[in-house]
């Protein structure tokens, strides 16, 4: 038995199935309450899976592939677990296991393998080029300072995947699996990506971006910005269980880090900062210290009438236990109204299945919404660029840098 | 072909996506929380309203298919997985919370509503709905109210049949019943509400419930109190009684429980062998401190040597969540993996505890087993956590039999076998020897010919209770 086999064993031989969990598993109601979709139903079928040996192996992972690879891996089931099992792990760990399978037994997700071959051959999942998705252009940015700014490349996706999602909703989850399958063949084919783009999301990420830099600069941050260091860190590879993979190109990014004498890097989008923060020293020689931005913010903000709620994305809130600071800040400004589910229980917005499982996404995405406006806060605000693309069903649904930048209490820098 | 058949029908009913056929997506139904592991269900179907409940209910009568109701799949006892194949129907689909009366003090929720959902509904209105199974997060109306559950504050507001005022029932045939009422009063012949109470999903599917809804109280002290022994655990509750204080909540925890809550759901309790005592008061903000500084006199005369009480709403919460957690944490205390607990679910006249439970805690020790105990002492019940191990069918079955002589011992003090659990399948024999005990074995052939009348082709939930 491998050792992610014995940790799926392990995890899943603990769970008593009290259920706890599908109590807030949000692909679970999203698929009409079928447990195949839900936490608990992973944690049965995982550890069926364990135990049966040979082609019943493979033809059992075969047909519950679909139930981990859904997983929004949100964690929201490892809040509920009083024994503190966690099945969107058990789920990453079977996504990892397909992986290490030999590929005429199972294999990936094609989708996942469509996404994921770029990134090791371009260093993108979208096989996009630097000038794909310059955002720096009509802004200054220093070249020397303490903290490297690294995007992480996640808010410079989102037009081109918001687009993606959108032709792969109209194909249906079928048709969409088998081009994916044809594609991943040939994994130039991706560069097409380059042509597909949403403009409007285009426009409002890099505004996004722009915001967050003249937040750091207000706040007097001593930070510097390297193009060339400006790679993609490889969070599909992760998220989809490609470790092996994942863990070569780590090792190149946290290299070219040390290379470049880094020291201290601003990551801006809850993903980037969940990997590099609790991801990248399990698997590299990871030394750096690691911030979110938001805790470099220090500015006096206009007090004003209004109220917001924030979303708190979960690879934020869960997976970093970093919920407090958007709070401390948003609150100089507005009153809060919080949403049924906030802080460690936030309710995840879809995103992560967004490109192999839309109809799942969409629904929960619905439903998270109807929750953020049921506060009846003028504003709903998140930290999150998949958040975000998931959540702006209206004009109100901002990010929270525009947020703060609108409320500074002086003007900006140029 | 009558499975194809069948599933043909069904499907017209409830739409293909409602209707889960392969083999995948059929096991995470042949579990629940107890140890019992049911059959690969024919079908799970899902529906969406009672008019589907209905016709679904029709079909499988017509072609003689058991149908096991469930809702969160939380029963202890196996009560929502198949044995005899067959169909399981799925209500979480049905998770409308109709209507909020608080004039007239009631809730219309359909059955698939999780009761954690409800209470947080109803505190916006400054209500809530007393009863409170410790899976109160997954448990649905229609699965607590087919076993009768009880929970944390049984102590006080008793258990889920207190608080049924009508239901909505489909019987085997596809009938449609409106038993009850809205109003706290009815005497409308036999009471059928309280028949399809509790039993289990063996006489029909409850779809809708009319619940008796209360005010939250105004505030509520939590006191958590260790002890050294078990022995003035039960005195204790008697002393408290004996004042006139009605604790909402009284939960005993044993010292082997104390261990693992200690370690790992971040219980700060004094280190070594301990017993806690947890216990909920509530009332008017003028009264309540006299109510609080009683029952620590009564817990510090009996020998307790640390008590704590708090009002405040996060460090409330964290003893409630350990408490409610206490059994999802069980199984990290087995040597292996095979290993799993049988929950014994007795229960005794509170006066009855002191005696019951020293002589419990011998048996348990005399045993050789591992066999943490806690549970409900507001209300008498006790619960024993038996490890086992499921490979080792000798093993097992001694268990088994270990369980029954916990359930004897209840007798022999006044009390039942089955308190908030229901039968399902573990406690089948159990059921027969409680009548026996009381020379009321007719009862059985009573309840059984109920069964035959309303259910003659018996589909309802078969190999359950009986």
């Amino acid at each position: 038995m491998s050792s992610i086999e014995k940790e799926i064993e392990n995890e899943s031989g603990r769970c008593i199935k009290c259920g706890f969990c599908n109590s807030v598993c949000p692909t679970l109601s999203a698929k009409d309450f079928s447990e195949y979709y839900g936490a608990r139903g992973r944690m049965i079928l995982a550890n069926e899976l364990i135990k049966k040996k040979n082609d019943d192996f493979f033809n059992f992972l075969k047909l519950s592939q679909k139930s981990f690879e859904s997983c929004l891996s949100c964690y929201a089931c490892l809040m509920e677990c009083p024994a503190a099992l966690n099945a969107g792990h058990v789920s990453e760990l079977v996504r990892q296991l397909i992986v290490t399978l030999p590929r005429n037994k199972v294999a990936p997700n094609p989708i996942s393998a469509l996404i994921t071959k770029p990134i090791t051959k371009y260093g993108n999942p979208l096989g996009l080029r630097g000038k794909d998705y310059a955002w720096t252009k009509g802004i200054s940015l220093p070249d020397k300072g303490d903290f490297l700014l690294f995007t992480g490349s996640l808010y410079q996706l989102m037009p081109y995947s918001s687009k993606l999602v959108k032709i792969t909703s109209k194909l249906g989850e079928d048709s969409t699996r088998k081009l994916a399958t044809l594609g991943s063949r040939f994994s130039s084919v991706i560069k097409i990506s380059r042509l597909l783009y949403d403009p409007t999301i285009n426009t409002r990420m890099q505004k996004i971006m722009k915001d967050i830099v003249k937040l750091l600069q207000i706040s007097g941050v001593s930070f510097y910005y390297d193009a060339d260091l400006e790679v993609y860190p490889g969070t599909y590879l992760y998220e989809l269980g490609f470790e092996e993979s994942f863990k070569e190109y780590a090792k190149k990014v946290s290299e070219n880090f040390r290379k470049k004498g880094v020291k201290k890097i601003i990551t801006i989008d809850p993903h980037t900062y969940d990997l590099l923060k609790n991801v990248y020293p399990k698997y590299t020689n990871f030394e750096y210290e690691v911030v979110y931005y938001l805790d470099l913010v220090q500015i006096d903000f206009n007090k004003t009438e209004m109220s917001a709620t924030y979303h708190d994305p979960c690879h934020l809130s869960r997976h970093s236990n970093y919920f407090a600071k958007p709070r401390e800040l948003i609150s100089l400004i507005a009153k809060i109204r919080e949403p049924t589910h906030y802080g460690s229980k936030t309710m995840c917005c879809g995103g992560p299945d967004e490109l192999e499982f839309p109809g799942i996404a969409s629904k929960i995405s619905e439903r998270r919404y109807s929750e953020l406006k049921n506060t009846k806060a003028d504003v709903i605000l998140t930290s999150c660029p998949v958040c975000y693309v998931n959540l702006a069903k209206d004009e109100s649904v901002m990010d929270i840098a525009e947020f703060l930048l609108e409320n500074v209490s002086r003007k900006p820098i140029k | 072909m009558r499975s194809n058949q069948v599933l043909t029908e069904i499907i017209s009913v409830v739409g293909e996506k409602n209707v889960l056929s392969n083999e995948v997506e059929k096991i995470p139904y042949m579990y629940d929380a107890s140890l019992f592991h049911g059959e690969l269900p024919e079908l799970v179907v899902l529906p969406a309203t009672t008019d589907e409940v209905s016709k679904v209910l029709e079909i499988c009568n017509r072609y003689k298919t058991p149908i096991v109701p469930r809702g969160g799949g939380t029963s202890l006892t196996g009560g929502s997985v198949s044995v005899k194949n067959g169909i399981v129907l799925v209500l979480s689909r049905m998770e409308s919370i109709e209507e909020i009366s608080i004039e007239d003090g009631y809730v219309l929720a359909e059955a698939g509503v999780k009761l954690d959902d409800l209470n947080s509904k109803l505190s916006k209105y400054g209500y809530f709905f007393p009863p409170d199974p410790a899976s109160s997060i997954a448990a649905t109306i229609g699965g607590i109210i087919s076993t009768n559950a009880g929970g944390l504050r049984g102590a006080k507001y008793g258990v889920v049949k207190d608080w049924v005022l009508g239901i909505e029932a489909v019987l085997p045939t596809g009938e449609i019943l409106k038993l009850g009422n809205k109003t706290l009063k009815h005497n409308i012949g036999y009471d059928l509400t309280s028949l399809i109470i509790g039993s289990e999903g063996t006489l029909a599917v409850i779809t809708k419930a009319y619940l008796k809804i209360w005010p939250l109280p105004e505030k509520i002290v939590r006191i958590i109190a260790y002890f050294n022994s078990i022995d003035k655990i039960g005195e204790s509750l008697v002393e408290i009684k004996k004042s006139g204080i009605v604790p909402v909540m009284a939960e005993f925890i044993d010292n082997n429980y104390m261990r693992i809550l200690r370690n790992n759901l971040n219980l700060k309790a004094p280190q070594g062998d301990v017993y806690a005592m947890l216990l909920d008061v509530d009332g008017a903000p003028e009264a309540i401190d006299r109510y609080v500084g009683k029952i620590k006199e009564i817990l510090s005369s009996q020998g307790a040597n640390e008590i704590l009480s708090s009002s405040d709403p996060a460090e409330m919460e964290n003893l409630r969540s350990v408490r409610k957690g206490a059994g999802s944490v069980l199984l990290l205390m087995r040597k292996k993996s095979t290993e799993t607990t049988i929950t014994s679910d007795v229960v005794v006249p509170p006066s009855q505890l002191p005696k019951f439970l020293m002589e419990l805690n011998s048996m348990v020790a005399e045993s050789g087993r591992l066999a943490p105990m806690l549970g409900h002492i507001g209300d008498g019940n006790i619960h024993v956590d038996i490890f086992t191990d499921l490979v080792d069918k000798v093993e097992l079955e001694k268990a088994l039999e270990f369980n029954e002589k916990i359930g004897l011992l209840a007798l022999k003090y006044g009390g039942s076998i089955s308190a908030e659990h229901g039968i399902g399948l573990e406690k089948k024999n159990m059921l027969v020897s409680e009548y026996d005990y009381r020379n009321s074995g007719k009862a059985i052939s009573v309840m059984k010919d109920i069964k035959r009348v309303i259910d003659p082709n018996n589909i309802m939930n078969p190999g359950k209770i009986f």
